[in-house]
């Protein structure tokens, strides 16, 4: 990682004297101002918490996120660079790799969570370098080890060329899950572009099971250039053979097919009925209701409504899908706690929501207050 | 919010033939009368910025900065209610945008004062991940309330930038180049308090609300400002 607003694009202020001098003070004076920007940011999309938890009828629950992104700026493709650039809120949107640099490091995303009052969160690794990045194993088991009591780590695995480098790869998953705090696998397959029904890639499931790592899919379209958006890799509906075929893996249906492009509810019919019918399907409900995606604030909504009706509250994991932007982490909990109040969930569902069911699943105790 | 803006610019055009009839300004103010307590700051250069217009012979500068704009804006009055205007404002120093244009004095009362602004500009960034730049213009309306020597202001104002997007596709004959044209438009507000020191300088602290981009959200800034100025001498 670059430091701390340290770079700027090539500008010299080598040479010394007067102009040296007085570009310093500029540049001092912009980081200041960015400095500031991000700190309004902040309170902008919410206030500060100094304790954990979210207070909900008077009680505090505890909340894990599950899904949040670390991760150089470097290593995000171009095309989707200016993508994440055109969402950032100004004037973040003007130095996408300062704010990048500040909110995806450690430091950063423990900050986030603080604002969020949350207690512990599930950094993912990801290789997917034609559309949304990459972010290493080693990457991810770094930053898990800067703070090993609150964050988890999921691991993932190349799957180009798999049928030449499937054995290793699966052997560097194996081995990056052996690691301290490493709990999960991630995958996904419109990112990774490979089909959800393609049963080569079953051995990825097989070695979860036998690792006991629940393993995360994006499930449902993607706003990222260079994702295949064809429903072989985005509709959970074709995950299903694989599901029905390793009842011991824990499959995690993220976004729940959430249809990102149209900005619509797309395959959370088909989730809701997988999870019905399958022991080991859980579903996370990030990113879909975000400002961006869900402009109305109507369909995280109807989804967590939809959800509570079909009776599959003990499935739903929380997670945000942040950090994104200053403030984002905290702005996601706030409208999915006032989604489950408005679709009538108890406290004792919000609380198994929020952390409850992360715990089960992966055999952790829920964070005390 | 764009309605709201465009109808406040439309309100203020609508009132301006009538209020500035109703209390015509002096062209020129004598600087060596020293006025009394409630006047005597009522054409410092620290008013003239934030109210907008300048008295013929009259020039102001604001140096300001914080967040998203730091500012450097010269104005100086040519008579008739008019006052030219020079500025650069840059967002942390990623975009810049320098433009010059005039200023009229609508309402000019001793304790309202209202002005418009037309400015003319170019828009640029030339960073790696955002490069734009395009021709710039921007209405701006400016209300001013001095009492003593403080004076709250607010500004409302719409900036528009046409910008070209080039697309080139690598094709087997050799690249194709094609262009389109679309707008950015910024909205934006300062809600404010100028503090005169004397005639000559006075300290500005604000709040910004930008509206950059729609609908992708803005973060409210804040800023804080030194206006300085002064008067040619009378012949």
């Amino acid at each position: 990682m670059t430091p701390l607003l340290g770079r700027r694009d090539g500008t010299s202020f080598d040479g010394g004297g007067a102009v040296s001098y007085t570009h310093g003070v500029i540049r001092t004076v912009h980081r200041l101002a960015f400095a500031l920007a991000l700190a309004l940011g902040s309170a902008s999309f919410g206030c500060s918490e100094t304790e954990l938890g979210v207070v909900v009828d008077g009680q505090r629950l505890p909340v894990i996120d599950m899904h949040l992104h670390p991760g150089e700026w470097s290593s995000i493709p171009p095309a989707t660079r200016a993508f994440l650039t055109r969402n950032f809120p100004f004037p973040f949107n003007t130095d996408p790799e300062g704010v990048a640099e500040t909110v995806l490091s450690p430091e950063g995303i423990a900050s986030e969570l603080d604002n969020a009052g949350i207690s512990q969160a599930g950094l993912f690794a990801i290789y997917a370098p034609r559309s949304a990045g990459v972010a290493t194993n080693e990457l991810i088991q770094a930053h898990v080890a800067t703070k090993p009591a609150r964050f988890f780590g999921f691991a993932s695995l190349k799957t180009d060329d798999w049928a030449t480098r499937e054995a290793a790869e699966l052997t560097r998953l194996e081995q990056a899950l052996a690691e301290p705090g490493m709990i999960g696998v991630k995958l996904a397959h419109a990112h990774q572009r490979f089909r959800m029904d393609d049963p080569a890639y079953y051995s990825i499931y097989e070695l979860a099971a036998q690792l006991g790592a629940p393993i995360y899919l994006h499930t449902g379209t993607s706003p990222a250039p260079g994702t295949s958006q064809d429903p072989a890799y985005t509709d959970p509906a074709y995950l299903e053979d694989a599901i029905a075929s390793h009842p011991q893996t824990v499959f995690i249906l993220g976004h729940l097919g959430y249809d990102f492009i149209n900005k619509q509810i797309g395959a959370l019919e088909t989730c809701i009925s997988l999870a019905q019918t399958y022991e080991n399907v859980y579903l996370e409900p990030s990113a879909l209701g975000s400002a961006f995606s869900d402009p109305e604030g109507t369909n995280l909504v109807m989804a967590m409504g939809r959800m509570r009706e079909a009776g599959v509250v003990d499935r739903i994991i929380y997670g945000s899908d942040g950090p994104q932007s200053p403030g984002f982490v905290k702005g996601y909990l706030d409208r999915t706690v006032a989604a489950m109040r408005e679709t009538g969930y108890t406290i004792d569902e919000m609380r198994a929501v929020l952390a409850g069911n992360f715990a089960k699943v992966f055999n952790m105790p829920v964070p005390t207050l | 919010m764009k309605r709201t803006l465009t109808g406040l610019l439309g309100v203020a055009v609508w009132l301006s033939p009538q209020l500035a009839s109703a209390s015509e300004p002096p062209p020129e103010r004598d600087h060596s009368l020293p006025g009394t307590k409630r006047t005597r700051y009522l054409e410092s250069a620290p008013f003239d910025v934030v109210g907008g217009g300048s008295r013929k012979g009259d020039w102001a500068v604001e140096l300001s900065g914080g967040t998203p704009w730091q500012r450097v804006r010269t104005q100086l009055g040519i008579g008739k209610g008019l006052t030219t205007l020079i500025e650069m404002d840059t967002v942390l120093g990623r975009r810049f945008r320098p433009a010059a244009g005039v200023g009229l004095r609508w309402i000019d009362r001793p304790h309202v004062r209202m002005s418009g602004e037309l400015l003319l500009g170019w828009d640029w960034q030339l960073t790696p991940d955002r490069q734009r730049r395009g021709p710039n213009g921007e209405l701006r309306m400016r209300l001013a309330f001095p009492v003593g020597r403080v004076a709250p202001y607010l500004v409302l104002a719409t900036r528009h930038t046409l910008l070209m997007d080039r697309t080139t596709l690598e094709t087997a004959a050799g690249p194709e180049v094609s262009w389109d044209a679309r707008q950015a438009w910024i909205a934006w507000g300062s809600l404010g308090l100028v503090v005169a020191i004397n005639e000559h300088v006075g300290l500005d602290f604000g709040i910004d609300f930008p509206w950059v981009d729609p609908p992708t959200p803005s973060i409210p800034g804040l800023h804080v400002g030194v206006l300085f100025g002064g008067w040619r001498a009378k012949r």
